[in-house]
């Protein structure tokens, strides 16, 4: 479980790796804090609800018929109602309005790709949404920092940079893996 | 189109495509499921644009999307099977870009025709970008170019790529993100020149 938690917390970053959010990441725009939370809380719900029914239906329904190249198809019925309905609720608890569909559906749909059990399922999607959880705020910080320094005059310096700075991040992610060493003599 | 949007459609193509291995052919395979995931999508966003479909119209086509990449999944397994497993999760990207989405939103109340006609011209700037892009990283990371062959996924070998060690490099996911930046930054750089020039009040200097 640990194995599988830092696995796709670190090593295996879903953002770095997979590119799953690595646009958002990098975005320009600045979420406040009170729609961040809102968007992460309804976000976690919504992928672990997700994973776990598309994984009994995967699992008891996909499987027997040799059906499982429709998974994605299946992931994302599953994951647009959950989501609606969890938009629904947030809607009458809170009054406040946001969705998330792109980082959420293919987070789910990596943890039920790539996973032999429920558990190890909501492990990789959990796993994968604090990876995003961690990339955010270390590529944010940097960016201020060079906006502290004034050295960008735009969003798109802005940007550029913090794609840079996913490079170094998954460089020092990707540091033990030395193939690309191999040819220095 | 503006710079702005320019740019961030730029940013979100080249990234959707850093995660895919750094070879041509896989480069050449997800310009065509991109070409053809931006075509249906112009094409179906009029249809569903329509009653009673209106209110279902983003599910339906994020469904056919999914659907449209399952299906080019399993052909892609059928004919170059290497290439399809190594492109695995990469493939689901494009599907749910926010590249195709805004591509969406900028489409409401144009006629179909002149959607697809504009969803081709951002497809053949996306796929000759993309093979560029994918280009650069087999010749410098590999030192082969790889096509599709009868067998498959062939390459040829141009020269030794431990001769070229350091560039084995942008072969790798923080290589392809690093090259992603430098791109973006020289495009930034590029898009803001132009705009100078092109606001400069000594255009066509002659007159003076």
């Amino acid at each position: 479980m640990i194995d599988t938690l830092l696995c796709y917390m670190a090593f295996a970053s879903a953002p770095l790796v997979y590119g799953i959010g690595l646009d958002r990441a990098t975005s320009a725009i600045r979420p406040r804090g009170a729609s961040m939370a809102l968007r992460a809380v309804k976000g976690a719900i919504t992928i672990l609800c997700s994973v776990s029914l598309s994984w009994v239906i995967v699992r008891h329904l996909l499987v027997p018929a040799s059906l499982v190249s429709l998974c994605p198809l299946v992931a994302l019925l599953v994951f647009t109602t959950v989501s609606s309905l969890v938009e629904v609720i947030s809607r009458l608890a809170s009054d406040k309005r946001s969705s998330e569909f792109s980082v959420s559906y293919l987070v789910t749909l990596l943890a039920l790709c790539e996973s032999v059990s429920i558990i190890d399922a909501l492990a990789i999607a959990v796993a994968s949404m604090l990876s995003f959880a961690l990339l955010s705020p270390v590529l944010r910080a940097t960016c201020e920092r060079g906006e502290t320094a004034k050295k960008f005059d735009g969003d798109e310096k802005r940007k550029s940079f913090a794609v840079v700075a996913a490079a170094v991040a998954a460089a020092a992610l990707c540091a033990w893996d030395v193939s690309w060493l191999n040819g220095l003599r | 189109m503006s710079f702005k949007k320019t740019f961030s459609c730029a940013a979100a193509a080249l990234l959707m495509f850093v995660p895919a291995p750094g070879r041509l052919a896989a480069g050449v395979l997800l310009a065509l499921e991109f070409d053809f995931l931006a075509i249906s999508m112009a094409a179906l966003n009029g249809v569903f644009s329509r009653p009673p479909l209106e209110d279902l119209k983003e599910p339906l086509l994020l469904a056919l999307l999914v659907s449209i990449v399952i299906l080019l999944s399993r052909l892609f397994s059928l004919f170059v099977p290497d290439l399809a497993l190594q492109l695995g999760f990469a493939m689901y990207l494009p599907a749910v870009s926010s590249f195709l989405t805004a591509e969406v939103s900028s489409n409401a109340g144009v006629k179909t025709e002149d959607a697809v006609r504009g969803a081709a011209r951002v497809c053949a700037a996306v796929s000759v970008g993309a093979v560029l892009f994918f280009l650069l990283r087999d010749v410098a990371g590999f030192g082969t170019i790889t096509y599709f062959g009868a067998h498959g996924m062939e390459q040829k070998v141009l020269f030794d790529s431990g001769e070229t060690c350091a560039l084995t490099f942008l072969a790798t996911i923080p290589g392809a993100l690093l090259m992603a930046g430098a791109i973006l930054s020289l495009l930034a750089l590029a898009m803001k020149k132009i705009a100078i020039a092109g606001n400069s009040p000594v255009r066509g200097g002659a007159d003076d």
